[in-house]
Order: C-alpha cells, then structure tokens, then sequence
C-alpha cells in the first residue's frame, strides 16, 4: 500500500519561475487493479507519479510504501526500491535508439548482476508474451508504435515489479494501439499487478480493468471514483 | 562476488553497444589519441634504447681517462706522464692514446680517428666503421685518400670493417696504426692524446682521480661513470626538447577530449536520463562511462605503444632518429635492443590514459547525478 500525507511539489524553489505542481496531496493507493490519474495538461499527474514511483522526492509531505517511509530516503536508497518495486511505462516509449528490442528489455536488470542467460531467458519470456519475438534483434528505431510500446512495456516488466507505472500510454497510438495496450494493462492487472496510468485520454477512464480514476486539478485532488 | 562480476559484464555489453553506435566519432578519437600514444612512446623507446645502448657500450671502456688541460682546454699529454700515473697507488693498467676528429669535405663530416695498437694494423692500413664504409662505399682492399697535416697525400687502404653491433659509438671510426696516426696529424713521438687507466678496485675510482688530480695539477680525469652521465643528459635533453614540441599535440588531444566529453549530446543525456528512470543508480552509469573511456583510452594505447615499439626496434626508429640520434651527417643505421620499462609504461599510461578518463568522468557525473523524473516530464 502507498499512501500520500500532505505532498507538495515545487519546482525552481526560492527562484522567480517558482512553479508548485502538487499542493497538499493526501491519498492511499492499494494494491492491485488500476488506477487512473485523470486531469489536465499541467494538472500534476505526472508529478505524482514520479513521487509514487521514487524517480523524484517531494517538497514536502511523507510518502509510504506498506509503511516504510520513502520521501527521506537517500538517492541510492530510493533507486533500490524503484528498480525492485516498480516498472515504468514512459509517453514517448524512451527505448535507446541503436540497441535491439531485446538489449533494451534487458537494460533495467543490468545492474542487479543476474547471470546473463538468466536475463536473456526471462527478456525472450516477456517479448514471446507480448508477440515480439520475431523483432527480438530488431533495433528499436525499425519499430512501429504499437511494437515500442508493447517493447517498453516489457522492459518495464523485466524486474518483476508489483506496481507498474504508465505516464500517457495511450499518448502516442491510434485507437485500435490504445486499446490493444489497454488490455494488455488489464492483463496485468488480473493478474496481481498493481497499475498505476496518468491520462486524458477518454479511452482509458472507459476501459474494462480500471477500478479508480483520482482527478487531479491545478495540483490538487479534484476527484476520487472507486468504479 | 559473481553478481559483482556479473554486473560488470552488463555494464561492459553495454558499452561496448553504445561505442558502436557512435562508430565515426569514437574511431576518430581512437585514431588521434593511437597517433598521440604512438608519438609519445616513440621518444621514450628510442631515447631509452639509445641510453641504454650507450651503456652497453661503455661498460667496456676505461674506468678512468685522463687529459692535459693547457689554458682551460684539451692539449697533448707527454709520455712522461705515463709513468706518474702508474706510480700512483691504486692504479691497475695505463695506456696512451692516440685519436682526433679528420674533416672529410667530400662528405662534409668529421671521421674520428684512433690508434688500435691491438689490432696490429701497417701504417697505410685502417679499419673503418660501418657508416663510413656505406658513405664512402668503401669496401676492404679499397683506398680512401686522407691529406696529411704537412700537406702530403696519404692514401690507406681499408683492412676491415667494423660490426653494426656497436655501430652507435663507431659510426664514423677510423682505426689506425700508431705512425700513421702520427704521420697524418704530425705528432711528434712522445706525446698522446689522452690518456687510459683501469683501477684496481673499482669502488676506488673517484678517490684515485683525486690522486692523479694532486700529482698532476694541469690533468683531468674523466671517469667513466661521468661520461654515462654526459650521454644520459644528452639524450634526456633531447627527448625533452620533442616533447616540447610533441606538448602542443598532447594539448590539442586535451581541448579534443574535453570537447568531446563536455559536449554530451543531447541524445546521451537523454539516455543517462533513461537510464537512470528505469533503475540504474548515478554510481552504475559513472561505472559504464569509466568502462567506456577505459576500453577507448587502452585500446588506443595498446596499438599507439605496439606501433611504437615496432617502429623504433623493427623499423629502424625513422621517425625520430634524425633528432634523437644526432649524428650531423653519418647516421648511424643500426637496430636497438628491444625492451620494454614497465616504470615508462606505468608513466605513459598515467599522463595519457587517466587524464582522459577523468576528463570524460566530470561532464559525465554531472548529467548522471540530474533527477531521473527529468526523463517523466520532458
């Protein structure tokens, strides 16, 4: 369970573009299912992501992961639980441009040191279970919008995290993309996976496996509907 | 240990993907930084090489030679002397010299000349270097023509040509017999040019110089170890003097190196960012970059060191042979011991290899320690 106290974010704090992206934000997020944080551009979605998922500390406020504290952990301390506890699912896919699919599915365990072949064995797992074996030595840049998503989706896997994290999936896909990535997450979700989608895209307050949508607005909690 | 190892063969696959991907430019850099290894190693093989050359040579030569010094200057040394030497305690073996310098002007160079008594030589006879041979293409049976100090032709017929082997200190040597030395010169008999003593204990050598230095004021004894010194200063000064000139090269490497390590394109920022979203630590990318400027900086000095050591031990040293050997006119052509100082290697790793790995590290670690949310939001 990640629970949220009093969380603020700013950005270029003390300066004059002073920007404060998330204000006094309390909330308890469970595990398991999906959860969707809804708003608009600039609303404070992708921050409070960021803050759940330890790629950044908040301001101020505490944040709890099944009540260890997070928010004051040193850098190195919140990488260990990032890379063990979460997986992350980036808007403009951030695959490594020159690699194959499968070295960047691997890149995450790269520095955990498990045997090689280990690695490439659980890679050739994931890219089978999402129908990328065929484009496994394909480098990523040959890859259509659908096959990097689906490639960032098993990166973000590959350290078999608890929660999964997706800023904007759906941002960079037709239709007929979203809704294939859309079931996908929900597959996960079944399967005891928490996920966690940041979004304005209707397609995904409407999908199948979502159980809360939390509505965020101008850095504060707008909204919170358990479905 | 095994997740240790394991890690750093991630890291190094890694790398190694990344140094591909960037083919052009990381070959450029290997190319200028091999030339930059190569040149360095170069000096410092050949100037070693002949230093140690020199040494070989020398260990043979007399421990002591003692000069007469007329007005601050080298003046013939009387017979009489000869005898003050070996009464001095201590002293082994003495020997008068005959030698001095013959300016040829149809090769514009000096020959050095010198008495070899051992060699039983007539005195129309000598014995010449191999450089010489090759300039004047002399060959045995030959005549070379020399003009005596009284303006008389002498003509000398050559009996021998000296080994390459030490072909260093006998470039441009002429052997020859006591009275055609003395006729060529206009000597008269009972002088010499210096003379050569050997001392009983070795470890006595300085103090005995004292002695010849005491009972016979106008004299200076040169020891040999003195003259080990003059050579090693000499090649040391010269190898100092292209290193100069190699400096504005190093500083050029410099600003390239800095350039290419400070200006991280805005697509290696973006992968650092993504590397560190997606669960590596600052520590871990730090870790990949010093593996990427280590197999970049030790592979460019593995080829620059062997290219070097094959072309100063195989390839006859042409690059720098001119300036390091010195000869004005009679080069020398021979071929130097190979080996290898582990300390000059250690030195050449140090000033070539960590400056650009710590070059690349500061730029590097400045990235890498940005917030990984950067990757989120932009």
């Amino acid at each position: 369970m990640i629970e949220l106290t009093e969380v603020s974010k700013a950005f270029n704090q003390g300066q004059p573009n002073e920007c404060r992206a998330l204000r006094h934000v309390s909330l308890t997020l469970e595990r398991g299912g999906i959860t969707v944080f809804k708003g608009p551009s600039g609303s404070g979605k992708t921050t409070l992501l960021t803050l759940v998922g330890c790629l950044a500390r908040p301001t101020a406020g505490r944040i709890t992961l099944d009540g260890r504290l997070l928010s004051n952990l040193p850098e190195r301390f919140l990488t260990e639980v990032r890379r063990h506890t979460f997986g992350f699912v980036f808007q403009q896919f951030n695959l490594i441009r020159g690699l194959t699919v499968l070295d960047n599915v691997m890149l995450p365990a790269y520095p955990l040191g498990q045997p090689h072949w280990e690695l490439v064995n659980a890679a050739r797992i994931l890219l089978d279970r999402f129908g990328l074996t065929a484009k496994a030595t394909s480098r990523v840049e040959w890859l259509s919008g659908g096959e990097a998503q689906r490639t960032a989706l098993a990166r973000a896997l590959i350290n078999d995290p608890a929660v999964l994290i997706a800023d904007e999936p759906t941002a960079n896909l037709d239709s007929a993309l979203s809704r294939e990535v859309l079931a996908l997450l929900g597959e996960l979700a079944t399967q005891g996976r928490t996920v966690f989608i940041s979004s304005h895209d209707p397609l995904v307050f409407e999908a199948a496996h979502v159980n809360r949508i939390v509505e965020l607005h101008d850095g504060q909690i707008a909204g919170d509907c358990r479905c | 240990m095994r997740a240790f190892l394991e890690r750093q063969k991630c890291l190094i696959d890694y790398t190694l993907a990344a140094l591909l991907r960037r083919k052009t430019r990381n070959l450029g850099l290997l190319l200028v930084y091999t030339l930059l290894v190569f040149l360095f190693a170069s000096v410092l093989l050949l100037s070693q090489g002949l230093r140690r050359e020199a040494a070989l040579l020398l260990q043979d030569a007399p421990e002591v030679i003692v000069q007469r010094l007329v007005a601050g200057r080298h003046d013939l040394l009387p017979a009489t002397w000869l005898d003050v030497l070996r009464r001095i305690r201590g002293v082994g073996a003495v020997q008068g010299r005959l030698w001095g310098y013959y300016y040829d002007p149809a090769v514009k160079a000096n020959y050095t000349l010198m008495v070899a008594p051992e060699r039983g030589l007539a005195d129309d006879e000598m014995v010449i270097g191999a450089t010489l041979a090759r300039t004047r293409q002399l060959g045995i049976g030959d005549y070379l023509g020399l003009h005596a100090a009284n303006g008389q032709p002498l003509p000398l017929k050559v009996s021998g040509v000296l080994d390459s082997a030490s072909e260093l200190l006998s470039a441009d040597l002429m052997l020859v017999s006591e009275g055609g030395f003395r006729t060529l010169f206009n000597l008269p008999p009972a002088a010499y040019t210096d003379a050569v003593l050997t001392v009983r204990n070795p470890r006595e050598a300085r103090t005995v110089a004292e002695k010849i230095a005491l009972a016979l004021p106008d004299s200076r004894p040169i020891l040999r170890a003195e003259i080990l010194r003059t050579y090693d200063t000499v090649f040391t000064w010269r190898e100092g003097m292209v290193f100069v000139c190699l400096s504005a090269l190093l500083l050029a490497f410099a600003i390239l190196a800095w350039d290419k390590a400070a200006g991280l394109s805005a697509e290696e920022k973006r992968e650092i960012g993504i590397l560190k979203a997606i669960g590596w630590e600052t520590g871990d990318i730090l870790r990949m970059k010093l593996w990427e400027g280590t197999l970049l900086s030790l592979t460019a000095f593995l080829a620059g060191y062997t290219l070097a050591y094959w072309q100063v031990f195989h390839g006859g040293a042409r690059l720098f042979a001119p300036v390091l050997k010195g000869w004005a006119v009679l080069y020398p052509d021979f071929r130097l011991t190979p080996a290898v100082d582990l300390q000059q290697v250690l030195v050449l790793l140090a000033v070539t290899v960590l400056p650009y790995i710590v070059a690349t590290l500061i730029p590097i670690w400045r990235a890498a320690t940005a917030d990984p949310d950067a990757v989120m939001r932009g």
